[in-house]
Protein backbone atom coordinates (compact mmCIF):
# COMPACT_ATOMS: atom_id res chain seq x y z
CA UNK A 1 0.00 0.00 0.00
CA UNK A 2 2.83 2.36 0.88
CA UNK A 3 4.59 1.48 -2.36
CA UNK A 4 1.40 2.16 -4.32
CA UNK A 5 1.00 5.48 -2.56
CA UNK A 6 4.58 6.51 -3.20
CA UNK A 7 4.24 5.59 -6.87
CA UNK A 8 1.01 7.59 -7.07
CA UNK A 9 2.65 10.61 -5.48
CA UNK A 10 5.75 10.37 -7.64
CA UNK A 11 3.69 9.96 -10.82
CA UNK A 12 1.51 12.95 -9.84
CA UNK A 13 4.47 15.21 -9.13
CA UNK A 14 6.43 14.08 -12.17
CA UNK A 15 3.36 14.32 -14.38
CA UNK A 16 2.60 17.85 -13.19
CA UNK A 17 6.12 19.23 -13.51
CA UNK A 18 6.91 17.20 -16.64
CA UNK A 19 3.81 18.41 -18.45
CA UNK A 20 4.63 22.08 -18.02
CA UNK A 21 8.35 21.59 -18.57
CA UNK A 22 7.57 19.49 -21.65
CA UNK A 23 5.73 22.38 -23.25
CA UNK A 24 8.82 24.58 -23.16
CA UNK A 25 11.24 24.99 -26.03
CA UNK A 26 14.67 26.65 -25.64
CA UNK A 27 14.36 28.44 -28.99
CA UNK A 28 10.88 29.83 -28.48
CA UNK A 29 9.90 33.14 -26.89
CA UNK A 30 6.50 34.43 -25.87
CA UNK A 31 5.41 38.02 -26.39
CA UNK A 32 2.81 38.98 -23.80
CA UNK A 33 1.38 42.32 -22.78
CA UNK A 34 3.26 43.90 -19.88
CA UNK A 35 0.14 44.49 -17.82
CA UNK A 36 -0.78 40.79 -17.92
CA UNK A 37 2.05 39.95 -15.53
CA UNK A 38 2.87 36.84 -17.50
CA UNK A 39 -0.67 35.48 -17.43
CA UNK A 40 -1.24 34.29 -20.96
CA UNK A 41 -5.04 34.34 -20.61
CA UNK A 42 -5.12 37.95 -19.38
CA UNK A 43 -2.61 39.08 -21.97
CA UNK A 44 -3.61 41.00 -25.09
CA UNK A 45 -1.36 41.52 -28.10
CA UNK A 46 -2.14 43.55 -31.20
CA UNK A 47 -3.61 41.58 -34.09
CA UNK A 48 -1.01 40.96 -36.75
CA UNK A 49 1.88 41.25 -34.30
CA UNK A 50 3.29 37.94 -35.50
CA UNK A 51 3.63 39.25 -39.06
CA UNK A 52 5.17 42.47 -37.80
CA UNK A 53 7.71 40.61 -35.70
CA UNK A 54 8.61 38.26 -38.52
CA UNK A 55 9.10 41.18 -40.89
CA UNK A 56 11.00 43.36 -38.41
CA UNK A 57 13.33 41.03 -36.55
CA UNK A 58 16.06 39.18 -38.43
CA UNK A 59 16.45 35.59 -37.20
CA UNK A 60 12.77 34.98 -36.46
CA UNK A 61 11.91 31.66 -38.09
CA UNK A 62 8.25 31.45 -37.14
CA UNK A 63 5.75 33.62 -35.33
CA UNK A 64 2.30 32.53 -34.27
CA UNK A 65 -0.55 34.84 -33.17
CA UNK A 66 -2.70 32.93 -30.70
CA UNK A 67 -5.73 33.45 -28.49
CA UNK A 68 -5.63 31.49 -25.23
CA UNK A 69 -8.85 31.43 -23.28
CA UNK A 70 -10.73 29.44 -20.72
CA UNK A 71 -14.37 29.10 -21.62
CA UNK A 72 -17.48 27.07 -21.00
CA UNK A 73 -18.22 24.28 -23.42
CA UNK A 74 -21.30 22.18 -23.99
CA UNK A 75 -21.04 18.60 -25.19
CA UNK A 76 -24.33 17.61 -26.88
CA UNK A 77 -26.06 14.84 -24.93
CA UNK A 78 -24.42 15.83 -21.65
CA UNK A 79 -25.99 18.26 -19.24
CA UNK A 80 -24.41 21.48 -18.20
CA UNK A 81 -21.48 23.63 -19.21
CA UNK A 82 -17.97 22.38 -18.72
CA UNK A 83 -14.86 24.49 -18.25
CA UNK A 84 -12.26 23.96 -20.96
CA UNK A 85 -9.28 25.63 -22.57
CA UNK A 86 -9.44 26.91 -26.14
CA UNK A 87 -6.56 28.07 -28.31
CA UNK A 88 -7.22 30.10 -31.44
CA UNK A 89 -4.43 29.44 -33.93
CA UNK A 90 -3.15 30.15 -37.41
CA UNK A 91 -1.40 27.50 -39.55
CA UNK A 92 1.96 28.73 -38.15
CA UNK A 93 1.03 27.29 -34.74
CA UNK A 94 1.05 23.72 -36.08
CA UNK A 95 4.57 24.27 -37.34
CA UNK A 96 5.80 26.08 -34.27
CA UNK A 97 4.45 23.69 -31.62
CA UNK A 98 6.43 20.68 -32.79
CA UNK A 99 5.16 18.38 -30.03
CA UNK A 100 1.70 18.34 -31.57
CA UNK A 101 0.80 15.52 -33.97
CA UNK A 102 -2.56 15.13 -35.63
CA UNK A 103 -3.47 11.45 -35.22
CA UNK A 104 -7.00 11.41 -36.58
CA UNK A 105 -9.08 13.54 -38.95
CA UNK A 106 -8.02 16.88 -40.36
CA UNK A 107 -6.88 20.26 -39.12
CA UNK A 108 -9.84 22.47 -38.20
CA UNK A 109 -11.29 25.00 -40.61
CA UNK A 110 -13.85 27.69 -39.79
CA UNK A 111 -16.57 26.27 -37.54
CA UNK A 112 -14.40 23.30 -36.62
CA UNK A 113 -12.18 22.30 -33.74
CA UNK A 114 -9.37 19.82 -33.18
CA UNK A 115 -9.22 18.32 -29.73
CA UNK A 116 -6.32 17.06 -27.65
CA UNK A 117 -6.07 13.56 -26.27
CA UNK A 118 -6.98 14.59 -22.71
CA UNK A 119 -9.90 16.89 -23.53
CA UNK A 120 -12.56 14.23 -22.90
CA UNK A 121 -11.14 13.60 -19.43
CA UNK A 122 -10.80 17.32 -18.84
CA UNK A 123 -14.49 17.82 -19.73
CA UNK A 124 -15.46 14.66 -17.84
CA UNK A 125 -17.21 13.00 -20.77
CA UNK A 126 -16.52 9.65 -22.50
CA UNK A 127 -14.07 9.63 -25.43
CA UNK A 128 -16.94 8.60 -27.72
CA UNK A 129 -18.72 11.89 -27.01
CA UNK A 130 -15.90 13.75 -28.73
CA UNK A 131 -15.48 11.48 -31.75
CA UNK A 132 -14.64 12.97 -35.14
CA UNK A 133 -17.78 14.41 -36.71
CA UNK A 134 -19.47 15.10 -33.37
CA UNK A 135 -20.05 18.64 -32.27
CA UNK A 136 -18.87 20.78 -29.41
CA UNK A 137 -20.43 24.10 -28.48
CA UNK A 138 -18.12 26.89 -27.44
CA UNK A 139 -18.90 30.58 -27.07
CA UNK A 140 -22.50 29.74 -28.00
CA UNK A 141 -21.55 28.39 -31.40
CA UNK A 142 -21.60 24.75 -32.44
CA UNK A 143 -18.31 23.46 -33.84
CA UNK A 144 -17.69 20.22 -35.67
CA UNK A 145 -14.84 18.10 -34.33
CA UNK A 146 -12.56 17.66 -37.33
CA UNK A 147 -9.46 16.11 -35.78
CA UNK A 148 -7.72 14.73 -32.72
CA UNK A 149 -4.14 15.39 -31.76
CA UNK A 150 -1.57 14.21 -29.29
CA UNK A 151 1.30 16.16 -27.78
CA UNK A 152 2.84 13.79 -25.23
CA UNK A 153 4.10 15.34 -22.03
CA UNK A 154 2.71 18.82 -22.70
CA UNK A 155 -0.29 20.91 -21.63
CA UNK A 156 -1.47 21.05 -25.26
CA UNK A 157 -3.23 17.70 -24.90
CA UNK A 158 -5.97 19.20 -22.74
CA UNK A 159 -6.72 21.98 -25.23
CA UNK A 160 -9.27 22.58 -27.98
CA UNK A 161 -7.74 24.25 -31.07
CA UNK A 162 -9.73 26.27 -33.56
CA UNK A 163 -8.85 28.81 -36.27
CA UNK A 164 -7.92 32.22 -34.88
CA UNK A 165 -9.97 34.60 -37.01
CA UNK A 166 -13.40 32.95 -36.50
CA UNK A 167 -12.65 32.75 -32.77
CA UNK A 168 -11.94 36.49 -32.75
CA UNK A 169 -15.39 37.01 -34.24
CA UNK A 170 -17.06 34.75 -31.72
CA UNK A 171 -15.38 36.37 -28.75
CA UNK A 172 -15.78 39.88 -30.20
CA UNK A 173 -12.16 40.77 -29.77
CA UNK A 174 -9.79 42.09 -32.38
CA UNK A 175 -6.54 41.16 -30.69
CA UNK A 176 -4.59 38.05 -29.74
CA UNK A 177 -3.45 36.81 -26.35
CA UNK A 178 0.15 36.02 -27.12
CA UNK A 179 2.63 35.61 -29.92
CA UNK A 180 4.91 32.58 -29.90
CA UNK A 181 8.18 33.26 -31.72
CA UNK A 182 10.72 30.66 -32.77
CA UNK A 183 14.21 32.12 -32.91
CA UNK A 184 17.11 30.98 -35.02
CA UNK A 185 19.83 31.76 -32.48
CA UNK A 186 20.94 33.84 -29.51
CA UNK A 187 21.44 36.92 -31.68
CA UNK A 188 17.81 36.69 -32.80
CA UNK A 189 16.74 36.57 -29.17
CA UNK A 190 18.62 39.79 -28.44
CA UNK A 191 17.13 41.44 -31.51
CA UNK A 192 13.63 40.44 -30.45
CA UNK A 193 14.29 42.06 -27.10
CA UNK A 194 15.48 45.17 -28.96
CA UNK A 195 12.23 45.14 -30.94
CA UNK A 196 10.25 45.14 -27.67
CA UNK A 197 12.35 48.02 -26.29
CA UNK A 198 11.92 50.04 -29.47
CA UNK A 199 8.20 49.39 -29.85
CA UNK A 200 7.19 50.69 -26.43
CA UNK A 201 3.72 51.49 -27.80
CA UNK A 202 3.02 47.75 -28.02
CA UNK A 203 3.80 47.31 -24.29
CA UNK A 204 5.33 43.89 -24.80
CA UNK A 205 6.91 41.62 -22.27
CA UNK A 206 9.23 39.05 -23.82
CA UNK A 207 9.81 35.83 -21.93
CA UNK A 208 11.58 32.71 -23.10
CA UNK A 209 9.37 29.65 -23.18
CA UNK A 210 11.64 27.74 -20.77
CA UNK A 211 11.37 30.58 -18.22
CA UNK A 212 7.62 30.89 -18.66
CA UNK A 213 6.89 27.21 -18.13
CA UNK A 214 9.55 27.05 -15.38
CA UNK A 215 7.60 29.73 -13.51
CA UNK A 216 4.42 27.71 -13.96
CA UNK A 217 6.12 24.63 -12.48
CA UNK A 218 7.30 26.77 -9.55
CA UNK A 219 3.76 28.11 -9.16
CA UNK A 220 2.50 24.57 -8.63
CA UNK A 221 5.39 23.82 -6.24
CA UNK A 222 3.21 24.06 -3.10
CA UNK A 223 0.81 21.46 -4.52
CA UNK A 224 3.71 19.14 -5.21
CA UNK A 225 5.16 19.68 -1.74
CA UNK A 226 1.76 19.02 -0.19
CA UNK A 227 1.50 15.73 -2.09
CA UNK A 228 4.92 14.67 -0.81
CA UNK A 229 4.00 15.70 2.74
CA UNK A 230 0.82 13.63 2.57
CA UNK A 231 2.85 10.66 1.34
CA UNK A 232 5.36 11.23 4.15
CA UNK A 233 2.60 11.27 6.78
CA UNK A 234 1.19 7.99 5.52
CA UNK A 235 4.71 6.55 5.36
CA UNK A 236 5.27 7.52 9.01
CA UNK A 237 2.01 5.83 9.96
CA UNK A 238 3.12 2.74 8.04
CA UNK A 239 6.51 2.89 9.74
CA UNK A 240 4.97 2.96 13.20
CA UNK A 241 2.61 0.13 12.31
CA UNK A 242 5.49 -1.86 10.83
CA UNK A 243 7.69 -1.25 13.87
CA UNK A 244 4.89 -2.47 16.12
CA UNK A 245 4.41 -5.61 14.03
CA UNK A 246 8.17 -6.30 13.98
CA UNK A 247 8.40 -5.85 17.77
CA UNK A 248 5.52 -8.26 18.28
CA UNK A 249 7.10 -10.75 15.88
CA UNK A 250 10.43 -10.63 17.73
CA UNK A 251 8.73 -10.82 21.12
CA UNK A 252 6.88 -13.96 20.01
CA UNK A 253 10.20 -15.61 19.14
CA UNK A 254 12.39 -14.05 21.81
CA UNK A 255 13.28 -17.33 23.50
CA UNK A 256 14.16 -19.05 20.21
CA UNK A 257 16.30 -16.09 19.22
CA UNK A 258 17.99 -16.08 22.65
CA UNK A 259 18.67 -19.80 22.27
CA UNK A 260 20.36 -19.15 18.95
CA UNK A 261 22.56 -16.54 20.62
CA UNK A 262 23.35 -19.04 23.43
CA UNK A 263 24.64 -21.64 20.96
CA UNK A 264 26.94 -19.11 19.28
CA UNK A 265 25.06 -17.04 16.71
CA UNK A 266 26.22 -13.46 16.90
CA UNK A 267 23.86 -10.56 17.54
CA UNK A 268 24.76 -9.15 14.13
CA UNK A 269 23.80 -12.36 12.36
CA UNK A 270 20.42 -12.44 14.12
CA UNK A 271 19.79 -8.74 13.33
CA UNK A 272 20.72 -9.47 9.72
CA UNK A 273 18.26 -12.34 9.57
CA UNK A 274 15.51 -10.08 10.93
CA UNK A 275 16.36 -7.46 8.30
CA UNK A 276 16.35 -10.02 5.49
CA UNK A 277 13.02 -11.32 6.71
CA UNK A 278 11.57 -7.79 6.75
CA UNK A 279 13.01 -7.01 3.31
CA UNK A 280 11.55 -10.15 1.74
CA UNK A 281 8.10 -9.41 3.16
CA UNK A 282 8.37 -5.71 2.16
CA UNK A 283 9.57 -6.56 -1.35
CA UNK A 284 6.65 -8.92 -1.84
CA UNK A 285 4.24 -6.25 -0.57
CA UNK A 286 5.91 -3.60 -2.71
CA UNK A 287 5.52 -5.67 -5.87
CA UNK A 288 1.84 -6.16 -5.07
CA UNK A 289 1.53 -2.41 -4.44
CA UNK A 290 3.25 -1.62 -7.73
CA UNK A 291 0.84 -3.89 -9.58
CA UNK A 292 -2.04 -2.16 -7.82
CA UNK A 293 -0.68 1.27 -8.75
CA UNK A 294 -0.19 0.21 -12.34
CA UNK A 295 -3.72 -1.13 -12.48
CA UNK A 296 -5.34 1.94 -10.98
CA UNK A 297 -3.17 4.77 -12.27
CA UNK A 298 -2.18 3.85 -15.82
CA UNK A 299 -3.82 6.25 -18.24
CA UNK A 300 -5.15 8.31 -15.36
CA UNK A 301 -5.34 12.06 -15.76
CA UNK A 302 -5.66 14.82 -13.23
CA UNK A 303 -7.74 17.90 -13.97
CA UNK A 304 -6.13 21.11 -12.83
CA UNK A 305 -8.10 24.31 -13.33
CA UNK A 306 -8.75 24.45 -17.08
CA UNK A 307 -5.95 22.08 -17.93
CA UNK A 308 -5.21 18.42 -17.33
CA UNK A 309 -2.15 16.24 -17.19
CA UNK A 310 -1.53 12.54 -17.32
CA UNK A 311 -0.06 10.62 -14.39
CA UNK A 312 3.41 9.52 -15.34
CA UNK A 313 4.31 6.04 -14.02
CA UNK A 314 7.88 5.96 -15.24
CA UNK A 315 10.90 3.97 -13.96
CA UNK A 316 11.76 6.72 -11.47
CA UNK A 317 8.28 6.58 -9.92
CA UNK A 318 8.44 2.79 -9.68
CA UNK A 319 11.91 3.00 -8.14
CA UNK A 320 10.74 5.55 -5.58
CA UNK A 321 7.82 3.30 -4.60
CA UNK A 322 9.87 0.10 -4.38
CA UNK A 323 12.89 1.57 -2.58
CA UNK A 324 10.61 3.55 -0.26
CA UNK A 325 8.89 0.34 0.86
CA UNK A 326 12.24 -1.42 1.47
CA UNK A 327 13.68 1.51 3.44
CA UNK A 328 10.55 1.72 5.57
CA UNK A 329 10.79 -2.02 6.27
CA UNK A 330 14.40 -1.69 7.43
CA UNK A 331 13.53 1.31 9.60
CA UNK A 332 10.59 -0.57 11.10
CA UNK A 333 12.62 -3.64 12.07
CA UNK A 334 15.54 -1.66 13.52
CA UNK A 335 14.04 -1.03 17.02
CA UNK A 336 13.16 -4.73 17.44
CA UNK A 337 16.64 -5.80 16.32
CA UNK A 338 18.20 -3.28 18.72
CA UNK A 339 16.15 -4.59 21.64
CA UNK A 340 17.17 -8.16 20.81
CA UNK A 341 20.84 -7.16 20.76
CA UNK A 342 20.66 -5.33 24.10
CA UNK A 343 18.68 -7.96 26.03
CA UNK A 344 20.93 -10.35 28.03
CA UNK A 345 20.58 -13.98 26.91
CA UNK A 346 19.46 -15.16 30.36
CA UNK A 347 16.76 -12.47 30.56
CA UNK A 348 15.58 -13.26 27.02
CA UNK A 349 15.36 -16.98 27.78
CA UNK A 350 13.27 -16.32 30.86
CA UNK A 351 10.81 -13.96 29.11
CA UNK A 352 7.28 -15.23 28.68
CA UNK B 1 71.90 30.50 -20.59
CA UNK B 2 69.10 29.90 -18.08
CA UNK B 3 69.37 33.44 -16.78
CA UNK B 4 69.21 34.71 -20.37
CA UNK B 5 66.08 32.62 -21.05
CA UNK B 6 64.48 33.89 -17.84
CA UNK B 7 65.24 37.49 -18.75
CA UNK B 8 63.82 36.92 -22.23
CA UNK B 9 60.65 35.40 -20.69
CA UNK B 10 60.24 38.32 -18.27
CA UNK B 11 60.87 40.79 -21.05
CA UNK B 12 58.25 39.15 -23.31
CA UNK B 13 55.77 38.96 -20.44
CA UNK B 14 56.25 42.62 -19.69
CA UNK B 15 55.68 43.74 -23.24
CA UNK B 16 52.51 41.61 -23.78
CA UNK B 17 49.82 43.88 -22.38
CA UNK B 18 51.43 46.95 -23.90
CA UNK B 19 51.21 45.27 -27.28
CA UNK B 20 47.48 44.57 -26.93
CA UNK B 21 46.47 47.78 -25.18
CA UNK B 22 47.13 51.06 -26.87
CA UNK B 23 47.31 53.02 -23.61
CA UNK B 24 46.61 53.14 -19.92
CA UNK B 25 43.18 54.68 -20.45
CA UNK B 26 42.17 51.85 -22.77
CA UNK B 27 43.28 49.25 -20.20
CA UNK B 28 40.63 50.45 -17.77
CA UNK B 29 38.02 50.58 -20.53
CA UNK B 30 35.30 47.92 -20.06
CA UNK B 31 34.95 45.52 -22.98
CA UNK B 32 32.59 46.69 -25.68
CA UNK B 33 31.91 50.25 -24.66
CA UNK B 34 33.73 52.74 -26.88
CA UNK B 35 35.99 55.09 -24.92
CA UNK B 36 34.76 58.02 -26.98
CA UNK B 37 31.21 57.50 -25.68
CA UNK B 38 31.90 58.25 -22.04
CA UNK B 39 32.45 61.64 -20.52
CA UNK B 40 33.66 61.98 -16.94
CA UNK B 41 32.29 65.52 -16.92
CA UNK B 42 28.49 65.90 -16.96
CA UNK B 43 27.32 66.89 -20.43
CA UNK B 44 26.09 70.50 -20.55
CA UNK B 45 22.57 71.84 -21.16
CA UNK B 46 20.53 68.65 -20.94
CA UNK B 47 16.74 68.65 -21.36
CA UNK B 48 14.10 66.34 -19.91
CA UNK B 49 12.70 63.44 -21.94
CA UNK B 50 9.25 65.04 -21.70
CA UNK B 51 10.58 68.25 -23.27
CA UNK B 52 12.24 66.33 -26.09
CA UNK B 53 9.02 64.49 -26.84
CA UNK B 54 7.08 67.71 -27.01
CA UNK B 55 9.48 69.86 -28.99
CA UNK B 56 12.29 67.90 -30.62
CA UNK B 57 11.97 66.71 -34.20
CA UNK B 58 13.06 63.45 -35.78
CA UNK B 59 16.77 63.64 -36.59
CA UNK B 60 17.46 66.50 -34.19
CA UNK B 61 20.58 66.47 -31.99
CA UNK B 62 19.61 66.57 -28.33
CA UNK B 63 21.12 66.11 -24.88
CA UNK B 64 18.72 64.20 -22.63
CA UNK B 65 18.72 63.89 -18.87
CA UNK B 66 16.93 60.96 -17.24
CA UNK B 67 17.03 57.79 -15.18
CA UNK B 68 18.37 54.54 -16.56
CA UNK B 69 15.40 52.21 -16.28
CA UNK B 70 16.78 48.90 -17.51
CA UNK B 71 19.50 47.49 -19.73
CA UNK B 72 18.91 45.92 -23.10
CA UNK B 73 20.85 42.85 -24.12
CA UNK B 74 22.58 44.73 -26.91
CA UNK B 75 24.21 48.16 -26.52
CA UNK B 76 20.94 49.79 -25.46
CA UNK B 77 19.10 50.93 -22.37
CA UNK B 78 15.81 52.56 -21.55
CA UNK B 79 15.93 56.13 -20.28
CA UNK B 80 12.99 57.48 -18.29
CA UNK B 81 12.14 61.09 -17.50
CA UNK B 82 13.37 62.05 -14.01
CA UNK B 83 9.94 63.45 -13.15
CA UNK B 84 8.40 59.98 -13.16
CA UNK B 85 8.52 58.30 -9.76
CA UNK B 86 9.93 54.80 -9.60
CA UNK B 87 8.63 52.38 -7.00
CA UNK B 88 11.23 53.41 -4.39
CA UNK B 89 9.79 56.91 -4.43
CA UNK B 90 6.26 55.88 -3.52
CA UNK B 91 6.75 56.58 0.17
CA UNK B 92 6.82 53.01 1.43
CA UNK B 93 10.00 51.21 2.36
CA UNK B 94 10.52 47.97 0.41
CA UNK B 95 7.42 48.86 -1.58
CA UNK B 96 8.53 46.84 -4.56
CA UNK B 97 11.21 44.23 -5.27
CA UNK B 98 11.78 45.50 -8.82
CA UNK B 99 11.45 49.30 -8.55
CA UNK B 100 13.15 49.90 -11.90
CA UNK B 101 10.18 48.47 -13.81
CA UNK B 102 8.08 51.51 -12.78
CA UNK B 103 5.14 49.18 -12.25
CA UNK B 104 3.57 51.76 -9.94
CA UNK B 105 3.54 54.39 -12.69
CA UNK B 106 0.80 54.83 -15.27
CA UNK B 107 1.82 52.61 -18.24
CA UNK B 108 0.79 55.20 -20.83
CA UNK B 109 2.74 57.92 -19.04
CA UNK B 110 5.73 55.59 -18.73
CA UNK B 111 5.65 54.83 -22.45
CA UNK B 112 5.38 58.53 -23.28
CA UNK B 113 8.32 59.46 -21.06
CA UNK B 114 10.68 56.67 -22.08
CA UNK B 115 13.30 56.69 -24.80
CA UNK B 116 15.42 53.76 -25.95
CA UNK B 117 19.06 54.80 -26.00
CA UNK B 118 21.18 52.92 -28.53
CA UNK B 119 24.84 52.92 -29.46
CA UNK B 120 24.96 51.92 -33.10
CA UNK B 121 27.74 50.02 -34.79
CA UNK B 122 27.29 49.74 -38.55
CA UNK B 123 23.71 50.92 -38.20
CA UNK B 124 22.60 48.43 -35.52
CA UNK B 125 23.15 48.23 -31.75
CA UNK B 126 26.41 46.53 -30.83
CA UNK B 127 26.59 43.08 -29.31
CA UNK B 128 27.52 44.28 -25.83
CA UNK B 129 25.56 45.56 -22.88
CA UNK B 130 25.81 48.66 -20.71
CA UNK B 131 25.25 46.46 -17.67
CA UNK B 132 28.12 46.88 -15.22
CA UNK B 133 29.92 49.43 -17.40
CA UNK B 134 31.31 52.53 -15.66
CA UNK B 135 29.32 51.71 -12.53
CA UNK B 136 26.03 52.07 -14.39
CA UNK B 137 23.11 50.39 -12.72
CA UNK B 138 19.34 50.51 -12.91
CA UNK B 139 17.96 53.84 -11.67
CA UNK B 140 21.28 55.62 -12.24
CA UNK B 141 20.72 59.20 -13.36
CA UNK B 142 22.55 59.87 -16.62
CA UNK B 143 22.86 62.42 -19.40
CA UNK B 144 23.02 61.24 -23.01
CA UNK B 145 23.74 63.22 -26.17
CA UNK B 146 22.79 61.97 -29.60
CA UNK B 147 20.36 62.07 -32.47
CA UNK B 148 16.69 61.62 -31.69
CA UNK B 149 14.56 59.29 -33.83
CA UNK B 150 10.77 59.17 -33.72
CA UNK B 151 8.57 56.59 -35.42
CA UNK B 152 4.95 56.85 -36.57
CA UNK B 153 3.68 55.17 -33.41
CA UNK B 154 5.32 57.85 -31.26
CA UNK B 155 8.22 55.76 -30.00
CA UNK B 156 11.48 57.60 -29.47
CA UNK B 157 15.01 56.30 -29.62
CA UNK B 158 18.24 58.14 -29.19
CA UNK B 159 21.30 57.21 -31.21
CA UNK B 160 23.84 58.06 -28.54
CA UNK B 161 27.20 59.66 -29.23
CA UNK B 162 28.21 60.80 -25.71
CA UNK B 163 27.03 60.07 -22.21
CA UNK B 164 27.86 60.87 -18.62
CA UNK B 165 26.47 60.73 -15.14
CA UNK B 166 24.29 63.66 -14.06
Amino acid sequence: MVAALLVATASFVRGLSGTFAGASDPNTALLLSKVAERDVVRSTAAAGLASLVKASVPGVELASDEIHMGTSMVVPGYDGERAGFVRGVTPSAYELHGALTLVEGTLPGPGEVAIGRLVARQLDVPESALAIGNSLTLEGSEHRISGRFVAPGTTLEAEVWTPLVPLRGLTQRDDSSVVFVRLADEKARKRLRLFCDRRLDLELDMVMSADYYGELVAYFGPIQRMAWMLAALIAVAALLGGANAAAASVQDRIQELAALRAIGFSTGALALSLCVEALVVAAFGAVLGLFLARLLLTGGAVRLAMSAFELRIDPQAVLIGFLGALILALAAVAPAALRLARLPIAAALSED
Amino acid sequence: MSVLALLLFVACGGSGPAATSPGAAAESEPAGMPASLWSDVPLPNPVEVRQARESAEDGESVVLRGTLQDFGELSTFLLVDDALDDCTEMGEKDHCATPWDYCCADPDELMRLTVNVEVLEDGIPGDWSFKGQRGLDRLTEVVVAGTLRKDEAGNMRLEASRMSLQ
